[in-house]
């Protein structure tokens, strides 16, 4: 066995996964780190990737000088965090710079023989390999690919054994030596690891630096390990071994004096339990005008029976479009739960990814259209004409003049989206076939909703969400986070479906949870990108419910209008009549020039767990996960348990990727938009290749006037129960606590009862907290 | 934000396409219009005038909204609408002087959009790269024009072939038609001065756009305006059609491997454009026209699309793509031979007539293996060659029709068939190819040519090595790290 394989599996286990463009979904760049405190983490990041998890003081001072509180906020976040009060406030008010705070970063090889000698051969390495993982990424997707049986490390020995690229800019040896390494990754990397001569120590600083060098394409390789839950799964380990094979071939045939970690380079960094403590103190700003929004008297009492009931993902657009619902029509009832309605779905349809549900969980329940859904002879002469040989020319002289036409088109009227071919085909799905099981994922629905059977209202909808955009390469990262990147509107079918089938409700009748004979459920999706709701499946309702769906749809409308007046002005819209507004928001996302549709979830800072009663008719300004929770009714804490192992840390993930990409977009965002070169449907990389990018563009964070969109705030989760209660379900549940103990999130309690709040704090310890 | 004269910068350009199109409308229903000075609103000139003017407000709409929040954003629209602007006079220019002026100021124009980005250190490399072949044209093309002038004493294009036809001097104009092939060459990005062109990606989109759309195929537009001297000079023929040749096959080659979307419609334009070479080399300048225009508008439609992610529904490959390829030339060739029959075309007219008449029917050829396979879908795989032979006819005889075609008295029948076996063998190479692409692959070797073709023999890295070497580039500096 290879000699600090320990090192291995811990460097690869710090590599967070990364998913494909068709389903971006959110990840903790974090995510290997969070078993780490947030400040052993900070160091870590910057001696590994050169990266930042904290802002700059700048930003602090800037954040705090507008504050008037600031300076008793940063008292009780220095008191809280062990910081020197008087020296935190002439740091953050005063304009006292501290002590630099260096951390010492292992360098490779490559990296000291470019100090030395002004090369660029670190540059030229990563990318020659980042260039050989794009290739083998598409090996089966482009007409002329790498075998399709090979994996990562042979297609770079085979590749490298031929490219004399590197031989001409001088490293002469490079394709005999890459054709003499063992075939077996493992064996390459033990033999390699093995003649560096470093201790397992330098060992594992030499990896995570050479992972770190290509962060995109490991994390996209780390992907299939992360889902088997063993890092060693799939092909990373072949990155590693092709990182170190070339970072040794520096020492090895350029200059025998660059050995890796030969030299270290000194990184500086602004002192990490300063910047923490300030962290603080911004959050503890926003945290105390959230409760006091919280505890304001809602504006107005909801009837006691509702005229229909809403029920929508806990995203945080879902709150402004909850709040004007409830406004516009106050006998409707709002609800918030995790978008995919706990179905994890396997949509049969398509050759790529079907699973619609969070990818934490594992897709169990198959559906798929009726019938197959055939690709057109059309489909066919469309994708394939202009690379096909010698056709392709022959063509643009044929029909290039038609894409005249288009282009005029998209410059004058550009065409509508097409909707997705899931919310509108007939779904093979019969609820009797399995009706206990149908029953179970029925109830399911009911419960995370916190929707009593007797009280329901006579229609429900359920309402997911998804986006539209045109020429937008990250379009799923809009989608629903819950349904694995893609439109909730599919999981919303087939929950009315399984909720209105009579099988399923005797069954569910037969558990003492009778749902009213005249209660309907429709399905729906919330188009994010106009803020419009579309209705599902409505013609296969019962007729009876047709005035009551008409009534909804026409609140609904009105309440996207008013969504959409909140919205205009982050997206640079006057705001203007509201019929006018909804086509000049459908126009922006029709045109593939703009690169901004929506800020999805920026400005994410807070996940409220908590009754509706506590936040509606407040404003919370777009920036509160909701989900439903009614402590009464879970005494066990089952459902509790759920809702913090599930959407909490999903919502924390989310939280710190917008964190990490407007913090430190050079390191943890993916660039500038305009510069976006699809590789497949894998991911992106700038111009004319190099390192797969990672997070989110810089239009989805900074605002066109150069401003961050995005505050970066980690999410503060604010449950509705007693601390004991928390604390019981949160032992139970390891990355949850793991999130909560080491800074990652931070966890309040609010008393079910009276207005007392308490701060949960390292330790396990919570302390009262007075709300101003 | 873009300020008031960026905005207004985007109504004249707007308006650009609208002037084109009225002038071509008046010169169709008779009305005379004086040309301006330098400049000829000829046939030619208009129809290029109208793709470049089309594409230019285009990719200058696109750009003031997808550069939105772009530092420099206000610079990079000026030195667009500049661009446009030259390129949209080059179109238009036949005094050789004016020409020459347009030519460097779209060649400038282009340069600060590809350097856009400073932070881009690989930016920088490409851009002097091609600004080294870019002069490397500039100088053959003034060559041309000094040999045209110190002769035939004009800079009028319409003077100078008249005079060249009264009073000929075939050892001169040989060497103008070379010098003028050299300069076109260099413009298109043909072997072997291709390598700079699939680099650009550095620069954002719609620069890719308005370059592959309207800039680069300046050389099939130069090529065009030498018409004459090119038909009088035998061997510059052959010249462009083995360049053209060997540029679409490797262009083809090359942009079948590669993994991101952009490098692969690049490498597509280096072979679409060393195709448009050819017909010019085959003396078939409606098509060459057609091509040229056809070309421009996907390619801009193309570059502004990058980011759309296809259907995910997987389309199906055809098991036996030779036996595709067998049965679609048996049905092509007499569905080629038919149409033409039926449209009054008589493919052996000449040499490039018949070799281009043999490439239509290899393309046509693809067509069962395109929709999946001919046992899949037989009756669409024939329909469809049926189809496109008709409509590919068509279109080229109207286009003789509409830009009018003349038969070049061939100076050369040997060179003339070597030209025109050159271009046909090329293309059915690559059809063979592709159809033997898992063959190859399974083959021992498979994968060595594969690394070969995909990194372009080296030619690349080759003139890479030459240009850091000429113009010592500082040392890229880390982009990913901080």
């Amino acid at each position: 066995m290879l000699e600090g394989s320990a090192s291995v599996d811990r460097a690869l286990a710090k590599v967070p996964p990364q998913w494909g463009l068709r389903e971006f979904v959110a990840v903790n760049p974090f995510g290997g780190l969070v078993e780490r405190t947030l400040d052993e983490a900070a160091r870590d990041v910057a001696r590994r990737l050169k990266g930042q998890i904290l802002p700059n003081l700048s930003w602090y001072r800037e954040r705090l000088v507008s504050i008037p509180t600031a300076r008793d906020l940063l008292r009780t976040a220095a008191h809280r965090t062990g910081t020197d009060a008087a020296f935190l406030e002439r740091i953050a008010l005063g304009g006292v710079e501290p002590a630099s705070e260096p951390v010492e970063v292992f360098l490779t090889a490559a990296e000291i023989h470019d100090r030395t000698h002004r090369t660029a051969w670190d540059d030229r390495l990563r990318r020659h390999d980042a260039d050989l993982c794009g290739r083998w990424a598409r090996r089966s997707e482009v007409p002329w690919g790498l075998p399709e049986d090979a994996g990562l490390w042979e297609a770079w020995k085979l590749w490298n054994g031929t490219d004399v690229a590197l031989e001409m800019h001088g490293m002469k040896g490079w394709c005999q030596r890459a054709e003499a390494l063992p075939s077996d990754p493992w064996a390459a990397l033990d033999l390699l690891s093995t003649r560096s001569g470093l201790d397992s120590i330098a060992l594992e600083s030499w990896y995570g630096r050479l992972l770190g060098g290509l962060a995109g394409w490991a994390s996209w390789l780390r992907r299939e390990g992360w889902q088997a839950g063993n890092p060693r799964t799939g092909h990373l380990i072949d990155l590693l071994a092709i990182r170190v094979a070339s970072d040794l071939a520096v020492r090895d045939l350029l200059d025998p004096s660059s050995r890796p970690g030969g030299a270290a380079a000194a990184l500086p960094c602004e002192p990490f339990g300063i910047r923490r403590a300030l962290q603080e103190a911004v959050e503890d700003d926003y945290f105390h005008r959230l409760v006091e929004t919280i505890e304001e008297p809602p504006r107005e009492e909801p009837s006691p029976r509702p005229s229909a009931q809403a029920v929508f993902c806990i995203d945080v657009r879902s709150e402004v479009l909850r709040r004007h619902l409830e406004a516009v029509d106050p006998s409707v009832q709002t609800k918030g739960m995790a978008g995919f309605f706990g179905l994890a779905l396997d949509w049969t349809d398509t050759d790529g990814p079907g699973a619609r549900c969070p990818v934490l969980l594992g897709p169990s329940v198959a559906v798929g259209p009726r019938g197959a859904i055939l690709s057109t002879a059309v489909d066919h002469l469309d994708s394939r004409l202009p690379s096909a040989p010698v056709s392709a020319f022959s063509w643009v002289e044929t029909l290039g003049l038609a894409y005249g036409l288009k282009l005029g088109r998209d410059a004058v009227a550009p065409p509508s989206l097409k909707d997705r071919c899931e919310h509108h085909v007939a779904l093979d799905l019969d609820p009797a076939r399995d009706p206990e099981a149908s029953a179970d994922l029925a109830a399911g629905v009911l419960r995370a909703a916190d929707l009593d059977p007797a009280l329901l209202a006579p229609l429900v909808l359920l309402c997911g969400h998804g986006s539209r955009s045109a020429n937008n390469a990250h379009a799923a990262g809009l989608d629903c986070g819950a349904c694995g990147g893609h439109a909730g509107g599919l999981n919303a079918r087939v929950a009315a479906t399984l909720l209105n089938h009579p099988e399923v409700r005797r069954r569910l009748a037969a558990r003492g949870k009778a749902i009213p004979a005249d209660t309907v459920f429709l399905a729906g999706w919330h188009d994010t990108s106009i803020d419009e709701v579309r209705l599902l499946d409505r013609d296969a309702l019962p007729d009876r419910a047709r005035t009551a769906i008409t009534s909804l749809e026409a609140t609904l409308s009105r309440a996207g209008e008013r969504a959409r007046a909140e919205r205009a002005h982050s997206l640079g819209e006057s705001e203007q009549s509201s019929g006018s507004l909804l086509r000049r928001f459908d126009r922006r996302v029709r045109d593939g020039a703009i690169t901004r549709p929506e800020w999805a979830l920026a400005g994410n800072a807070a996940f409220l767990v908590a009754r509706r009663e506590r936040s509606r008719g407040r404003n919370l300004g777009g920036r509160v996960f909701l989900h439903e929770y009614d402590v009464s009714k879970d005494p066990a804490g089952d459902l509790l348990a759920a809702i913090l192992g599930g959407p909490m840390v999903v919502g924390s993930w989310i939280n710190l990727q917008y964190f990490a990409s407007t913090v430190d977009h050079e390191r943890f965002g993916a660039g500038s938009k305009i510069l976006h070169n699809r590789v497949g449907s894998h991911g992106v990389v700038m111009g004319n290749g190099g390192d797969l990018m990672t997070g989110l563009s810089w239009q989805s964070v900074v605002r066109s006037d150069g401003t961050w969109q995005h505050e970066p705030l980690r999410l503060q989760v604010i449950v509705e129960a007693t601390p004991d209660h928390v604390d019981a379900v949160l032992a139970k549940l390891q990355t949850a606590s793991s999130l909560v103990e080491n800074g990652w999130v931070r966890l309040f309690a609010l008393d079910p009862e009276r207005p007392t709040w308490w701060r949960r704090l390292g330790g396990r310890r919570w302390i009262p907290e007075d709300g101003d | 934000m873009p300020g008031p004269f960026e905005r207004l910068l985007l109504v004249g350009i707007t308006a650009a396409p609208v002037l084109m199109a009225l002038a071509a409308l008046a010169r169709a229903t008779g009305h005379a219009i004086p040309d301006p000075p330098g400049l000829s609103l000829d046939g030619l000139g208009l129809t290029v005038g109208f793709l470049v003017a089309c594409v230019g407000a285009a990719t200058f709409r696109f750009a003031v909204h997808h550069l939105e929040g772009e530092p420099g954003m206000r610079r990079f629209l000026r030195w667009m609408a500049l661009t446009i602007g030259a390129a949209t006079l080059l179109s238009l220019a036949t005094h050789l002087l004016v020409f020459f002026a347009a030519w460097i100021l779209t060649s400038m124009g282009l340069h600060h959009l590809l350097t856009f980005r400073t932070d881009r250190p690989l930016a920088l490399l490409v851009a002097r790269k091609k600004f080294l072949v870019s002069r490397l044209g500039d100088a053959s093309l003034l060559s041309a024009i000094a040999l045209v002038a110190t002769r035939w004493d004009t800079f009028d294009l319409a003077t100078l072939f008249a005079r060249m036809a009264a009073d000929p001097d075939p050892a001169r104009t040989t060497a103008i038609a070379f010098l003028v092939a050299v300069a076109a060459l260099a413009k298109s990005a043909q072997i072997p001065f291709h390598t700079w062109l699939p680099e650009t990606m550095e620069a954002p989109a719609p620069v890719s756009a308005l370059m592959h759309a309207g800039i680069v195929n300046a050389g099939g537009l130069l090529l065009l305006r030498f018409a004459p001297a090119i038909e009088a000079s035998a061997s510059s023929q052959v010249f462009l059609v083995a360049v053209g040749t060997a540029t679409f096959v490797l262009g083809a080659l090359i942009s079948w491997t590669q993994p991101d979307l952009k490098k692969a419609l690049a490498w597509s334009t280096v072979a679409q454009m060393g195709f448009l070479v050819v017909e010019c080399g085959l003396l078939a300048w409606p098509l060459a026209l057609l091509h040229l225009v056809g070309h421009g508008f996907y390619k801009a439609w193309a570059f502004l699309h990058t980011g759309d992610i296809p259907s995910e529904r997987p389309l199906a490959h055809s098991p036996r793509p030779m036996t595709d390829l067998l049965v679609g030339l048996v049905v092509a060739v007499p569905c080629v031979a038919a149409a033409s029959l039926a449209l009054g075309f008589d493919p052996t007219r000449s040499w490039g007539d018949l070799a281009l008449t043999g490439i239509l029917a290899l393309a046509l050829s693809q067509v069962p293996s395109i929709l999946g396979g001919i046992h899949r879908r037989p009756l669409a795989s024939l329909a469809g060659i049926a189809a496109g032979a008709l409509i590919a006819t068509a279109i080229h005889v109207g286009a003789e029709h509409l830009f009018g075609h003349r038969v070049a008295a061939t100076s050369s029948p040997v060179l003339a068939a070597i030209a025109g076996s050159l271009a046909l063998a090329g293309a059915a190479a690559l059809v063979l190819v592709r159809a033997n692409l898992r063959r190859l692959a399974a083959h021992p070797s498979g994968a060595r040519w594969l690394v070969r073709v995909a990194t372009g023999f080296q030619i690349t890295t080759l003139a890479n090595r030459i240009v850091e070497r000429l113009w010592s580039v500082d040392t890229p500096k880390e982009t990913r790290h901080a």
